[in-house]
């Protein structure tokens, strides 16, 4: 009977998703059978994970709702549970308050989240465009990192957060 | 010269610095020293090993990859080129191709096992889901229902 693609080993096809470099490469066979799913959402496509969201300005954290993936505020999906590192890409251009997003949120879509990255847009004004915290105040992420970074020029500041400790 | 034993219990024999591109027979013949035994090789079956030798025979001149190549293989962003010689040495229907990409990952040739990798990636890149599973003859085992979720979740991906 004939050698199948799914029929190679584990080592094997870990070997060929190492070079498949994009997203919809990835994505792609992911859906393609259970065996691909399991093998690529938990390790090489929803580890580490950037997205753009786009909140306008004076709108609450609910609209977040509206302009960013289902699982990142769904409990319970696949693809949020596999997430260890989520960069936001902040395409805010509002002015004067500072969006807030619950820290809670994260810990309850993304068990296993351990780092969020906030890149904000160089057009973005004042002085901190997006905070993650606590409502509850009871932890209080910690800013680990802020710096401005002349790699990339529209890249303004990047604040590292240190949301919850890997054990 | 080295002897070699198939699984289909043929027999070739090559040169040590062929023979020796493959890490596994490279240590078993460093562990035995210098003996006429032949080496079986219980995975692999003639057809496989006649292409796996035309590759190791091809390269046998090259260095061969240190644990630091490797390493910075691994690091740095991996491409899918294949040199010219590799992509014609390639062209194999895809039973085949499958073969080689075990036994090279049996026999501990790396840069082979690149070569295969490599090449079912870029025959992947590109792809539907449905291309993929027809180009591979992967069945599709989700539900309606599971299939409806996956595409839910990932559907903020599909311009990426």
């Amino acid at each position: 009977m004939a050698l199948s693609f799914t029929e190679l080993n584990e080592d094997v096809l870990r070997h060929i998703l190492s070079n498949l470099n994009t997203f919809r490469s990835l994505l792609s066979l992911a859906v393609t059978c259970r065996l691909m799913h399991k093998l690529i959402i938990p390790d090489s496509l929803y580890q580490q994970i950037s997205i753009p969201i786009y909140l306008p300005f004076g709108q609450p954290i609910e609209a977040l709702q509206r302009c960013c993936p289902q699982w990142l505020i769904e409990p319970s999906l696949t693809s949020a549970r596999a997430v260890r590192s989520l960069t936001l890409k902040d395409v805010y251009r509002g002015r004067g308050s500072i969006p807030l997003v619950p820290s809670e949120m994260f810990s309850r879509t993304m068990p296993h989240l351990s780092h969020v990255a906030v890149v904000a847009d160089r057009n973005t004004s004042g002085n901190s465009p997006w905070a993650i915290v606590n409502r509850r105040c009871s932890r209080v992420p910690r800013v680990l990192q802020s710096a401005y970074s002349p790699i990339v020029p529209r890249v303004r500041c990047c604040y590292m957060i240190f949301v919850r400790k890997r054990k | 010269m080295v002897n070699l034993v198939t699984s289909d219990n043929e027999s070739f024999t090559v040169e040590k610095a062929v023979a020796s591109r493959s890490v596994l027979i490279k240590n078993m013949l460093e562990d035995v020293g210098e003996s006429d035994q032949p080496i079986p090789l219980p995975n692999v079956t003639a057809s496989v090993l006649k292409k796996v030798l035309e590759y190791c025979d091809h390269h046998k001149n090259e260095p061969m990859p240190t644990s630091e190549d490797l390493a910075a293989e691994d690091t740095r962003k991996r491409t899918t080129d294949i040199g010219e010689w590799d992509q014609k040495f390639i062209q194999v229907d895809q039973e085949m191709l499958f073969e080689i990409i075990l036994a090279a990952n049996y026999l501990d040739i790396k840069p082979l096992l690149d070569v295969g990798c490599k090449t079912v990636a870029n025959m992947i890149k590109g792809k539907t889901p449905e291309e993929i599973r027809k180009l591979f003859n992967i069945v599709n085992d989700f539900t309606p229902e599971e299939e409806a979720q996956i595409k839910k979740e990932n559907e903020w991906a599909e311009d990426r």
